[in-house]
């Protein structure tokens, strides 16, 4: 949990009573497939912010309560064992076969569920629902995965593994295992703090990286995928809420100031325009809102968002399960944006040359191929990555609705409370909320574990549970 | 063409090299504006210039290098030196699955770019042999250079990259697919017997290709403005010599279209951001080369002054100062090291290009000249000192640098 949850508590009956305000529903409310933000038709723009408003429709986001917690404890279950697929992709000039490595199950950890990062956030998900919910009847289920996964042998597989692996999963994965590592710490639990001792090493090794990752970093990827380093970086923060690591946390916040703190208009025109699960523009000023205090806050959001009544913010005030986007990005729109990290791991034993594909400043050209295999949007959705099945349209719309979800949460909290914004940012959770856990009812999500991941965020981010 | 580069060594290949760059001078001219400092976009010390003649008068005397028969020699070598040299297979350190390689049967037979480090190397430095032996056909290694193209382009190994690349999604596109059609076109126009067989060879490739690229650029959202391989400026700029040769009209119709739709609103360009640490071509430059194919003259002169800044002022600095590559030494810096000396080459060319298109009393023509010749020197300069990271492939941009519109002697 944040440090500030307690503070979130209020947050869900608040947005229940706005509900039930009497707001009218105008055009928003209504849910027809939103065509590609750019070409939506010209949209009304509302006079001021207490117009727009009133234009939003109520929204309800059901807590999670043990019923739900046990169903997103169910896609992890079903996902840890589950091998990652062979890369797809046929080298040019070369034949190619493949064997597991040896003792995969001993030596390493995070091998299931599509892709590294999800394995690991997948195994986050069981450890935050089983720490909060401790008579799960699938309790003893969890552990026993939990066992067989973080066992000391896994973990220095793991460690070995990453010490040659490059920029593989940097810096996302690697954020994905320090939060990991934050909730096993912290968790009053004689073999949770078994498995924390496990991890801590590789944690330890992550975060050494990351550091030196963030201070050599000239520019932010932003990307709308789990690349952009906004994104990224608000993940280290949960990390830091969590642990008080200070050495991370001041250079998260340092390197977050470096990069953003001099962006002005974002280019919210061109969110959305194909599926993606994360929103440039509201993750950058979520994570300024942590690292900056609050006047300068709402000096810099004045310049980098958009009035929320106007033409220009509304790709931002819904999102549509169903929308189609016209499919593929012009690769990332920002020039010389931060190197992705490679669908495969370098390998180090290779002169240079091996490297080209692993730790280029542009996606090496097996995951070109990988992300062309895949249907439009595909590659947007975590679980698209590294061969694993695409994610679909629709499930990669639900993970933007939690994305955003999460972000005008924490929006919401770093304004005045005088400010008026307040309430809309409220409003545009609940609504984002709202509409991915419809998506969760949609059998795409049972090919994404990491909609349940992205769910659990939110919904402890804002205190709702029970 | 590699592809490496962290940005620690972006920042360490900015850094002033005074003593390098003594060297390099030619020493004519006056104080040479000072290298660019720290990261892209930081204040350079010196003051920016008053007008354009200022920055002219600043610049050092350059003789742009040309290409003339024992050139031509070496630069063959450097093709013929790598063309069946097979690229290295993928990294096989693996997460869970271990991959095992061996060259696919037959590969002599059934495909064409398996040297020169990676494919779309393979592919330019085809073109490269072509095009020295098509300028100078009596170039003594002129008898190699045409058995290599006979084993590379013949009819079954045409047919085997066609079908792989059928199966092969994004691989290669943008940037491989565009020296394709670049290849293609160098061949097409070769009135050589042999140049017309193989020409024969590759149409089915080149058409196949050239419907993917015109599909590939109406459907793409949003330019990809990056200074290396998935340029989308750069990959049209070089098939419009296809689509010229060719009179390939539905490829045209989907470039101007493309172009026009990604470009034509632009202001402004970042120049002072350029270059990142890896780039190997410039997105300003590149982009206002490509408009300059696009759009009627007289609009893209008026497009050009709101796109470009003034060349004297200190947002255009960078572009004006071939980037020292001289202190990157250590092995893995090989690769980044190799994209910044062909960099030089890429604006070199794309500068010519602009000058050419500028009315004669234009005072931005001379800069650009100068300027390219300052690059092309520098390109030279630097050509070996990258090993095989550069030799696989900078002769192909030496070249390229080269056949663009030079300033007369």
């Amino acid at each position: 949990m944040s440090p500030t949850s307690a503070h979130g508590r209020w947050l869900l009956p608040a947005v229940a009573l706005l509900a039930t305000a009497g707001a009218a529903r105008m055009p928003l409310a209504q849910e027809p497939p939103r065509p590609p933000a750019q070409n939506a038709a010209p949209a009304p723009e509302f006079k001021d912010v207490d117009a727009f408003l009133a234009s939003l429709p109520p929204a309800v986001v059901k807590p999670l309560e043990p019923q739900s917690a046990l169903l997103f404890t169910a896609l992890p279950l079903a996902c840890l064992d589950e091998l990652q697929p062979k890369p797809p992709a046929r080298p040019y000039f070369w034949d190619v076969t493949y064997k597991t490595v040896d003792n995969y199950d001993k030596t390493r950890a995070f091998y299931g569920c599509s892709d590294w990062h999800t394995a690991v956030n997948a195994t986050w998900t069981v450890v935050t629902l089983l720490k909060r919910y401790p008579d799960l009847p699938v309790g003893g289920l969890i552990r026993e995965k939990l066992t067989d996964h973080l066992g000391r042998l896994n973990l220095e597989g793991e460690l070995s593994f990453f010490k040659d692996a490059g920029a593989f999963e940097r810096p996302y994965g690697y954020a994905w295992l320090l939060k990991l590592q934050s909730e096993l710490a912290n968790w009053k639990d004689p073999e949770g703090t078994r498995w924390a001792d496990n991890v801590a090493p590789l944690a330890k090794y992550f975060a050494d990286s990351l550091l030196a990752f963030l201070v050599d970093l000239d520019r932010p990827n932003k990307a709308a995928t789990q690349a952009n380093t906004a994104f990224a970086l608000g993940l280290l923060l949960d990390y830091v809420d969590v642990t008080h690591d200070s050495t991370v946390g001041r250079v998260t916040s340092d390197t977050a100031r470096r990069l953003f703190q001099s962006d002005t208009s974002c280019a919210t025109e061109t969110e959305a325009a194909s599926p993606e699960m994360v929103s440039p523009c509201l993750a950058e000023a979520a994570l300024m809102s942590r690292v900056l205090d609050q006047s300068t806050f709402v000096a810099w959001l004045d310049k980098f968002l958009p009035p929320v009544f106007s033409v220009k913010f509304r790709p931002l005030a819904s999102v549509s399960l169903d929308a189609v986007g016209t499919g593929r990005r012009g690769g990332r729109g920002q020039r010389g944006g931060a190197p992705s990290a490679p669908a495969t791991p370098p390998q180090p034993k290779q002169p240079p040359a091996g490297g080209e594909r692993g730790a280029g400043a542009e996606p090496p050209k097996t995951q070109e191929a990988q992300a062309a295999a895949a249907p439009p949007g595909g590659g947007a959705g975590p679980g698209g990555g590294r061969g694993g099945p695409p994610a679909s349209p629709r499930a990669t719309w639900t993970g933007l609705a939690f994305t955003r979800a999460d972000a005008y949460t924490r929006l919401a909290r770093a304004l005045p409370a005088a400010d008026k914004r307040v309430t809309v940012f409220q409003r545009l959770a609940a609504i984002h909320g709202e509409k991915g856990q419809q998506g969760l009812a949609d059998p795409a999500a049972f090919d994404a574990p990491w909609l349940g991941t992205y769910a659990i965020s939110y919904l402890t981010l804002t205190g709702g549970e029970r | 063409m590699t592809r490496t580069m962290t940005p620690a060594m972006k920042r360490r290949a900015m850094r002033p090299r005074a003593l390098g760059l003594a060297v390099l001078v030619l020493a004519l001219g006056p104080a040479l504006p000072a290298q660019q400092n720290g990261s892209p976009g930081a204040p350079t010390a010196n003051p920016p210039f008053k007008d354009i003649d200022a920055l002219f008068k600043s610049l050092p005397a350059a003789k742009a290098p040309g290409l003339d028969k024992s050139q031509a020699l070496w630069l063959a070598t450097m093709p013929l030196a790598c063309l069946d040299r097979p690229q290295a297979h993928p990294p096989s350190r693996a997460y869970l699955w271990e991959a095992t390689y061996k060259p696919v049967d037959d590969y002599q037979k059934n495909l064409a770019f398996y040297g020169c480090f990676d494919w779309h190397s393979s592919v330019n430095s085809i073109w490269t042999l072509v095009r020295l032996v098509k300028s100078f056909p009596d170039l003594a290694v002129a008898p190699i250079v045409r058995q290599k193209l006979s084993r590379h382009l013949d009819k079954t190994n045409m047919a085997g990259e066609l079908a792989y690349l059928k199966g092969a999604g994004a691989f290669e596109r943008p940037y491989g697919y565009a020296w394709i059609l670049k290849l293609t076109a160098e061949i097409t126009d070769w009135k050589d017997p042999d140049a017309q067989k193989w020409a024969a060879n590759m149409a089915p490739l080149a058409e196949w290709t050239s419907k993917e690229m015109a599909q590939f650029f109406k459907t793409l959202d949003r330019p990809n403005r990056g200074g290396v391989h998935p340029n989308s400026a750069f990959a049209m700029y070089l098939m419009l010599d296809y689509v010229d040769t060719i009179k390939d009209e539905p490829l045209r119709a989907a470039i101007v279209e493309t172009a026009k739709r990604f470009y034509e609103g632009d202001k402004t360009c970042e120049t002072k951001t350029e270059p990142a640490g890896s780039d190997f071509l410039s997105p300003c430059l590149t982009e206002a080369a490509l408009m300059s194919r696009v759009e009627e003259r007289k609009a893209f002169l008026s497009w050009l002054d709101g796109f470009l800044p003034a060349m004297y002022s200190p947002d255009f600095k960078p572009l004006t100062e071939p980037v020292e590559t001289t202190g990157l030494t250590k092995p893995e810096r090989l690769a980044g090291k190799s994209h910044l000396i062909g960099l030089a080459f890429q604006r070199g060319a794309v500068m010519n290009r602009l000058a050419d298109v500028l009315p004669a009393e234009d005072r931005r023509a001379g800069v650009l000249r100068r300027l390219a010749a300052l690059h092309g020197v520098k390109g030279m300069q630097g050509m070996h000192d990258a090993g095989y990271f550069g030799s696989h492939w900078l002769g192909t941009y030496a070249v390229y640098y080269m056949l663009s519109p030079q300033m007369p002697h």
